[in-house]
């Protein structure tokens, strides 16, 4: 919202990526279509293995071909990345599309001074010599917020707090002007104090840079924080998408408003949080017909389902995934703590 | 850490005194004694009974302890019964033949295994892997012995290509010569000791190279645009290499063991054939000597292990 | 009496080093904590990692030595090392944490599971045993069908409630949860928490509630306490924390919990940025010469702060500054 949403520059058109297990493939990601502009943030929300994160390694081509199918389209500036081979996509990783990982510990080599691990990535992507990217480097961790940027560019992973790790993620992921940035869980690992400053960190750079962010996260709260607009991922597939405001003030989708509804609220301590009926399916069991998140609100007759639901737009840009939401609504308040 | 080796090392002594002494009762405790073995009918008891008392044998072990100590302060290792000729002579000699061989299977072990290794990692469960495990498993389950008894019987024996023992030849003069005839010398035990003892090496580097394959700092570097076969060299072969690297120091204690075979079925004059022998003619003197080398050469492995860790291993400190 | 009684409780973990490996410095992971619970009521201890809220808990039940201080279960002391006070205090206070796979063994079965603290404390017969199990997992929403199944069978939550039923199972006066809900999606979360506070209904159980996560805090705990570098910072009641809090770093803390309000985001960001401005600049203010929190000044009845001597006089009228 705060930015000028720019022109089209990712198109996922149909993606589903599914996962051989003991010889049969199983959809973690089926049929996700969704666009991104330049400058804006989108976020993926969803709980864990809802697909969310699949899809991020989907786009960037991450998955091991021997035990992963992708197919659809995936568009990006005008070129199919999943028609690429590994070595053509080789020039978009890290140069066009930077990814930021959860644990920025593990993410690190070990054995490698957080200068190498940050030269690495121009060293491939660009022709500058040796001076000129330590000169990038010391520019680099400047722009994440470091303060010491020659002490810290000598250190090993293991020297530095959590925090500055993920900056050191950040920085690698941003060194070639990425035009997409793909966040996975950035904050997770963090506390929240270090959470707010790395999230602030991106939106700066994103202000300077002007690249689109995909970031992928289960917490709300950072999707109201930091979101332009929202996807919300459920078995999957995507079951409401739209502007951030639309998507939390204007929730339609049941599970959207569970997911809302079982947070802690203030003023609500003496009352049981709201339980979702059952789990997540497993990607075996995952129904291949229907309305996913049917079994989850039995008390929505069937017939309010659709038997292929498909995403209807509401308002201009933002959609939801079946006809339930418009009979939905939540069981009287002493069901709320059944399991 | 020069402290901390330093350190290291002085502790060494404590556990030196401690084995040695450990050593030297066990030796006592075996029956029987240096001279007996050599009797023949013509031996006179009583000579015997002279050569013990002389040799101080009838004295209580703490005495025979503390005589050896003192003795050692004067860099007096003894003298061998058997041989007749002092220990650090025998050593000297015995030593560098151990060496030889020693490093030549050393070298062999990881000229062989850290390809393997790192093979079979990099292409796990397909055919190179599976066959390359079972390499492994094969050269884990027949004995050593067995190994060297068959290889000394076809290559040498019988298709004559290597000498059946000694460590050079007698005819070998100048330098390359001699150089040549002890590398024909340790070339088949050695050979075969390494081809059979590297099972350790490759499995571990198998599964650090299938470890580090899958772990996060390569999704990042693959992130990164980096070629795999970049990312192979750079992060995964060297993230992989460094507890083999470690493992050195260790792998000289498991080289003694396998050698001492090779020593007794290639009749190599080595310090393992001199060893057995010690055992089997109660040669005190050498028998001590000999086992507190050994435990010598066990705790710098392990010092050794601890300082390359230190050295490759940003995150190991040696404080 | 409170049920629970922490004084001026210290752990310290020595820094060795030189030639000799003598104690050089003392990491102060605990440096005189002091609260209480009460009968049926929850404490929350809030802190970043590293500020020593999981030591705390250790200390508590005998898995860390505390340095100094001591820990009173009803008015008797609990640090004192004899063996009969050792299983009394093992049956009354129980643990949950944060880590349901790791925390149960993966060979035993369910039954074995929740059976195994029975069979430590109380002389059941095979028949009674399985009654109390079962009414255990009845408690906490689980069916008959999971007694003979092992715990990697289960998803996480469930997992956790196994837990949860496993900690009730020799009727705890208290209950440490140890960050219980962190590993949890959120609708799973809800689950485990309301199965909590329904057991602490029916049982009167009190809880000392370790997490870095205000909001669950804030919906768990009637008493809050937070923790920073090794020290109480500020503690109170629900309304006190949050709708009142004094000191910078509760302040920092509250302000960088994001917020479900799109419409104000810009102004909460900038209100947090206000914050840790001030928390950067006037931080000495708040801390002793070591970076130490002061000790805690009465406010109010329920409200201590940790401000420092020339603060706390003129302080206790200021307070409702930040709302948020």
């Amino acid at each position: 919202m705060n930015n000028q949403p720019g022109d089209k520059l990712l198109e996922i058109q149909d993606v589903s990526t599914a996962f051989n297990i003991d010889g049969k493939y199983y959809d973690a990601v089926s049929d996700v279509s969704l666009d991104l502009y330049k400058n804006e943030t989108l976020a993926i929300v969803g709980e864990s293995g809802c697909g969310k994160s699949t899809l991020a390694t989907s786009i960037m081509g991450l998955h091991d071909p021997n035990e992963t199918k992708v197919s659809g389209k995936i568009n990006f500036e005008g070129t199919d990345l999943l028609s690429l081979t590994d070595d053509e996509m080789n020039k978009y990783r890290g140069q066009k599309i930077g990814m930021i990982f959860q644990d920025p510990l593990s993410a690190l080599n070990p054995l490698k001074r957080v200068e190498d691990q940050i030269q690495e990535v121009m060293v491939y992507h660009t022709k500058m010599d040796e001076k000129q990217r330590h000169a990038r480097v010391m520019e680099l961790l400047n722009q994440v917020g470091i303060e010491k940027p020659e002490r810290i560019a000598h250190e090993f992973p293991h020297e530095l707090s959590g925090g500055m790790r993920q900056r050191i993620i950040i920085a690698i992921a941003i060194a070639c002007k990425p035009d997409l940035l793909i966040a996975d869980e950035p904050t997770t690992a963090l506390d929240v104090t270090i959470q707010a400053q790395i999230l602030d960190v991106l939106k700066d750079i994103q202000n300077e840079n002007h690249e689109a962010i995909i970031l992928i996260t289960h917490d709300l709260g950072v999707v109201a924080e930091t979101a332009d607009r929202v996807a919300v991922m459920y078995a999957g597939q995507i079951v409401e998408l739209g502007s951030a405001l639309k998507v939390f003030h204007n929730p339609k989708h049941p599970y959207t408003r569970s997911l809302l509804r079982s947070m802690p609220q203030r003023n609500s301590e003496n009352d049981d949080l709201y339980v979702i009926n059952g789990t997540v399916p497993s990607l075996q069991k995952m129904p291949t017909h229907g309305d996913r998140f049917a079994p989850r609100i039995p008390w929505v007759p069937a017939s309010a389902h659709e038997e292929n639901p498909v995403m209807h737009e509401l308002e201009p840009g933002h959609f939801v995934r079946c006809t339930c939401y418009k009979v939905f609504d939540f069981p009287a308040e002493k069901e709320g703590a059944k399991a | 850490m020069w402290k901390t080796i330093f350190r290291r090392i002085l502790i060494m002594i404590p556990e030196l005194i401690i084995l040695s002494l450990i050593v030297f009762i066990l030796a006592k405790a075996m029956p029987g004694d240096p001279f007996t073995g050599s009797i023949n009918p013509r031996s006179n008891p009583a000579q015997i009974h002279h050569l013990m008392q002389v040799n101080g044998l009838y004295d209580p072990w703490y005495q025979q302890y503390w005589n050896w100590v003192v003795h050692l302060f004067h860099g007096d290792l003894g003298t061998s019964y058997e041989y007749q000729e002092p220990v650090t002579t025998l050593l000297m000699q015995r030593g560098a033949n151990t060496l030889w061989l020693g490093i030549f299977i050393v070298i062999m072990m990881y000229v062989i295994g850290l390809p393997l290794g790192i093979y079979a990692g990099r292409h796990e469960n397909k055919l190179p892997d599976h066959i390359i495990r079972a390499y492994t498993y094969i050269t884990m389950a027949i004995p050593l012995f067995v190994v060297l008894v068959i290889g000394i019987w076809i290559f040498a024996y019988g298709l004559n290509l290597f000498p059946t023992s000694g460590s050079i030849s007698p005819t070998a003069n100048g330098f390359w010569p001699s150089v040549f005839s002890r590398f024909y010398h340790i070339a088949l035990p050695g050979m075969l000791v390494a081809l059979f003892s590297t099972v350790n090496i490759v499995q571990y580097l198998r599964s650090e190279v299938i470890d580090a394959k899958h772990s996060d700092y390569v999704k990042t570097a693959r992130a990164k645009g980096v070629p795999m076969k970049e990312i192979y060299r750079h992060h995964i072969f060297r993230n992989s290499l460094l507890p083999i690297a470690a493992f050195a120091g260790y792998s000289i204690t498991g080289v003694l063991d396998g050698q001492i075979f090779a020593e007794m079925i290639f009749s190599y004059p080595g310090m393992g054939l001199l060893f057995l022998n010690a055992i089997n003619y109660r040669d005190y003197t050498v028998i001590t000597v000999l086992v507190l080398i050994f435990g010598f050469l066990n705790l710098m492995g392990t010092l050794l292990s601890d300082i390359i860790l230190a050295v490759v291993d940003p995150r190991v400190r040696v404080e | 009496m409170s049920l629970l009684e922490v004084k001026d409780l210290e752990v310290h973990f020595p820094i060795r080093g030189g030639f000799f490996n003598r104690v050089k410095d003392n990491v102060l992971a605990v440096d005189g904590v002091n609260f209480s619970i009460e009968q049926g009521e929850t404490l929350g201890l809030v802190g970043e990692s590293g500020s020593g809220k999981s030591t705390t808990a250790k200390a508590i039940i005998g898995l860390e030595k505390p340095t100094a201080g001591s820990v009173f279960l009803e008015g008797k002391k609990l640090t004192k090392k004899s063996r009969r006070n050792k299983a009394e205090m093992v049956r009354a206070i129980q643990m949950i944490f944060q880590d349901s796979l790791s925390s149960l063994n993966p060979r035993k079965r369910i039954e074995d599971i929740i059976a195994e603290p029975l069979r430590n404390f109380e002389k059941l017969n095979k028949d009674q045993e399985k009654i109390r199990v079962l009414q255990l997992l009845d408690i906490v929403g689980l069916g008959p069908d999971a007694l003979y199944k092992y715990p990697r069978r289960f998803s996480g939550g469930q997992r956790q409630r196994i837990g949860v039923a496993r900690a009730v199972a020799t009727n705890p006066k208290l209950i440490i949860a140890d960050e219980p809900v962190s590993a949890l999606d959120l609708s799973v979360q809800a689950q485990v928490l309301n199965f909590m506070k329904k057991i602490q209904r029916e049982f009167d159980i009190s809880y000392l509630f370790i997490s870095h996560d205000l909001g669950v805090v804030r919906h768990m705990a009637n008493k809050i306490a937070i923790l920073h570098r090794g020290r109480i910072v500020e503690s109170g009641t629900r309304d006190d924390i949050f709708n009142h809090p004094q000191h910078i770093y509760t302040r920092r803390l509250l302000a960088a919990i994001p917020q479900i309000d799109v419409e104000n985001r810009d102004k909460h960001k900038a209100e947090r940025l206000k914050i840790e401005h001030e928390y950067q600049t006037e931080q000495s203010k708040y801390y002793d010469q070591n970076g130490m929190a002061f000790p805690l000044v009465q406010v109010s009845d329920t409200h201590f702060v940790a401000l420092p001597p020339e603060l706390a006089h003129q302080d206790s009228n200021n307070e409702g500054a930040v709302k948020n």
